[in-house]
């Protein structure tokens, strides 16, 4: 029976944890310690990316300093995270010989975190592996891991949550998820689980602990003694501290991901509503990261995490296919969703990227919904459609379809505007008013319209845009709708008591990508 | 082309066998990928990291890394020499590994210093491309860890 090292250096900066890790391994890889079992903790809190991402893109730093959470970089692959008291560190530091293994294999990886998983259902909590290298419950990750080699020896090493400050986390690490809608956030809270909650209660992190030792002597046959660091480990961590915190280790230059963008998309299907949120790096045309979320049935109920996860790291052309294959191998129904119809909704939001070349900011392409065509393909806007919605509520245009260009609102503004690109503005009144004008353009053959609605009325009435065989580009609009305050009936009607903002500069915008030459240019 | 299962590996390519490496002799120069065995057990690869054009190279010892499946792994160079160039298009898109290691996926050249005797222990030809592979998947199978190592 191997007998193997159990060690527990207890809860320590960032950089120190980082300086024990090379230690260790390389203390390892030259044959001086033994296989080792190691517990670690983070005092302060910290944020660790990966070794091959960049700070500035996944931390926010100024939340941390302000916060004394402190910044680092692991040995080990994968993505950033938040690491604060309730994590717990388990790492696993052995010689590669040790386990005939020429090259590290996958199902190598799936046997140590196989032996986590004992040690969970110890606690009484059925955990599975998820490929590649997460540990899941019902569908949702409770540890992820990463690992890397050195000379012959690797450490492979996960974050067990014990309980999770998901506020923390998200504002800490920036991609993607600063930018997710309160929605969205309690919905990537839920693809993550923790411990406490799979317990009710907060174990103790000793009986964690002594559980994954357990589950490391069942699924490995090893004897485990603990101990502390050899005096070889302690040297070279003197060594390797000043380096492990220096601003060079930190911020590094490594090959680094491409600035990664968030797009999303919102489209109807028979089985109901699909939106993605697509962080996306379009240097490398890949999925980094999706959320999938509707009013759909999945079965099982975990169908879109198992996804989400398995869409990782797609590349753009083949997202199709896989999604394909997912739903083939597994057997997972959504009915009334078809899997191509979720490749068109993660298609969709892609096709923001797109948008870059003619000027405009993902953050706007986000904003933009089209009908009949894509924007690329519509040339010339002849109208643009204001809502009613976006006037004052005491204006007296406000249920008229002019406007007297007061001053007093945008809109104004707009018709301004409108007029300089020989684009016909027209106030839209309710919606009936809506359907009619846009026959109205129709049957005159007009050019495209530009118009402005609410995300949630362009979902809703996609199928009576779309009715009408006549290209638009819609603009969705920035506060409080009628449909945030359940208020759409009254809105129909053109009785919704509340004035929107629209998306002055996006429009403008448009105007100038899609309107005539301005008129006193084409005088000249 | 040798063929081990679904393993297609060429034979005029020069294969270190614990690294799953290929070396393509190239006028006296040598360019350095990954096999197919190599990528399919990496899975997709994440990002690729090399030493700077002009550093020397030592058989044996790292010219670079690799991520794939959140695991960094180092590639170690085939020969000694000195490394004179990258391939820029793989650092770039570095899932060109996976998806044409013999061709798009290729990682450097290096100069070599001697070749004749670097390659003497790398695995070349049809029938020893084909028993070394052969032998190293039964020996995996046998201890349980050629499973379904990934999901394509």
């Amino acid at each position: 029976m191997p007998h193997w090292r159990l060690l527990d250096t207890g809860a320590r900066t960032a950089a120190e944890n980082m300086a024990l890790d090379s230690s260790i391994l390389t203390a390892r890889s030259e044959g001086v310690v033994p296989n080792t079992l190691r517990f670690l903790q983070f005092s302060p809190p910290a944020v660790l990316v990966g070794y091959h991402q960049d700070v500035g893109q996944e931390v926010r730093e100024s939340f941390c300093r302000a916060r004394g959470i402190h910044i680092n970089r692991r040995l080990t692959g994968g993505g950033a995270i938040y690491f604060d008291r309730t994590q717990l560190g388990w790492e696993f530091i052995a010689s590669r010989e040790d386990f005939g293994l020429n090259r590290i294999l996958f199902p190598f990886f799936e046997k140590i975190c196989q032996a986590v998983i004992e040690g969970l259902g110890k606690l009484g909590i059925s955990a599975r592996y998820r490929f590649k290298n997460d540990i899941e419950v019902e569908g949702r990750k409770i540890s992820g891991t990463g690992g890397v080699e050195e000379e012959g020896a690797f450490l492979f090493q996960g974050t067990l949550l014990m309980d999770f400050d998901v506020e923390a986390m998200l504002y800490a690490l920036r991609v993607p998820t600063e930018k997710l809608r309160a929605k969205e956030i309690s919905s990537a809270a839920e693809r993550v689980t923790c411990l406490k909650r799979e317990l009710g209660y907060l174990p103790q992190s000793d009986l964690v602990k002594a559980a994954i030792v357990r589950g490391f002597q069942k699924v490995f046959g090893a004897q485990m003694e603990a101990g502390g660091l050899h005096p070889h480990e302690e040297k070279l961590f003197r060594q390797k501290l000043s380096y492990y915190s220096s601003k060079d280790w930190v911020y590094g230059e490594g090959p680094q991901a491409g600035r990664q963008t968030l797009l999303r998309s919102v489209r109807n299907a028979p089985g109901g509503l699909i939106r993605t949120a697509v962080s996306y790096d379009p240097a490398r045309e890949q999925l980094s990261s999706l959320l999938i979320t509707g009013d759909f049935f999945a079965f099982p109920a975990r169908t879109i995490y198992d996804l989400e996860a398995y869409l990782r790291g797609t590349q753009r052309d083949l997202i199709g296919e896989r999604i394909g294959k997912f739903f083939k191998t597994t057997g997972y129904q959504v009915p009334g969703i078809t899997p191509d119809q979720f490749a068109a909704a993660i298609n969709q939001a892609l096709a923001k990227t797109d948008y870059a070349h003619i000027g405009l900011l993902p953050e706007e392409a986000n904003s933009i919904f089209t009908v009949h065509a894509e924007l690329d393909e519509i040339e010339q806007i002849g109208a643009l459609l204001i809502p009613y919605c976006s006037k004052p509520t005491d204006c007296h245009f406000r249920n008229e379809k002019g406007c007297d260009q007061c001053g007093a609102c945008h809109v104004g503004e707009l018709y301004a505007l409108a007029q300089s690109y020989r684009v016909e503005p027209i106030s839209v009144v309710n919606f009936d008013d809506l359907m009619s004008t846009l026959r109205e353009l129709q049957r005159k053959g007009a050019s495209p319209y530009l118009g402005s609605c609410c995300e949630a009325f362009f979902v809703k009435h996609e199928e009576d845009f779309r009715s009408i065989r006549l290209p638009g580009i819609l603009v969705d609009i920035d506060s409080s709708t009628c449909y945030d305050l359940g208020l759409e009936q009254e809105a129909r009607r053109g009785a919704f008591q509340n004035q929107t903002q629209l998306k002055v500069e996006l429009i403008r915008k448009l105007l100038q990508l899609k309107g005539a030459a301005k008129a006193e240019t084409a005088c000249l | 082309m040798a063929k081990v299962e679904k393993y297609e590996l060429p034979d005029e390519l020069h294969y270190d066998r614990k690294e799953h490496l290929w070396s393509r002799i190239e006028n006296g120069n040598v360019r350095v990928g990954l096999d197919m065995f190599g990528q399919q057990a990496a899975g997709t690869v994440a990002y690729i990291k090399l030493m700077p054009v002009g550093r020397p190279t030592r058989k044996g010892r790292p010219f670079g890394s690799l991520e794939a499946g959140k695991y960094i792994g180092p590639l170690r160079a085939p020969v000694n020499g000195k490394l004179i160039e990258h391939n820029q298009a793989v650092l770039q898109n570095p899932s060109l590994v996976n998806e044409d290691p013999y061709g798009q996926g290729w990682f450097v050249v290096i100069e070599p210093n001697d070749l004749q005797e670097d390659v003497k222990d790398l695995a070349h030809g049809h029938d020893a491309i084909t028993e070394w592979l052969t032998n190293e998947l039964k020996e995996y199978r046998e201890k349980g860890l050629l499973g379904e190592e990934e999901e394509d």
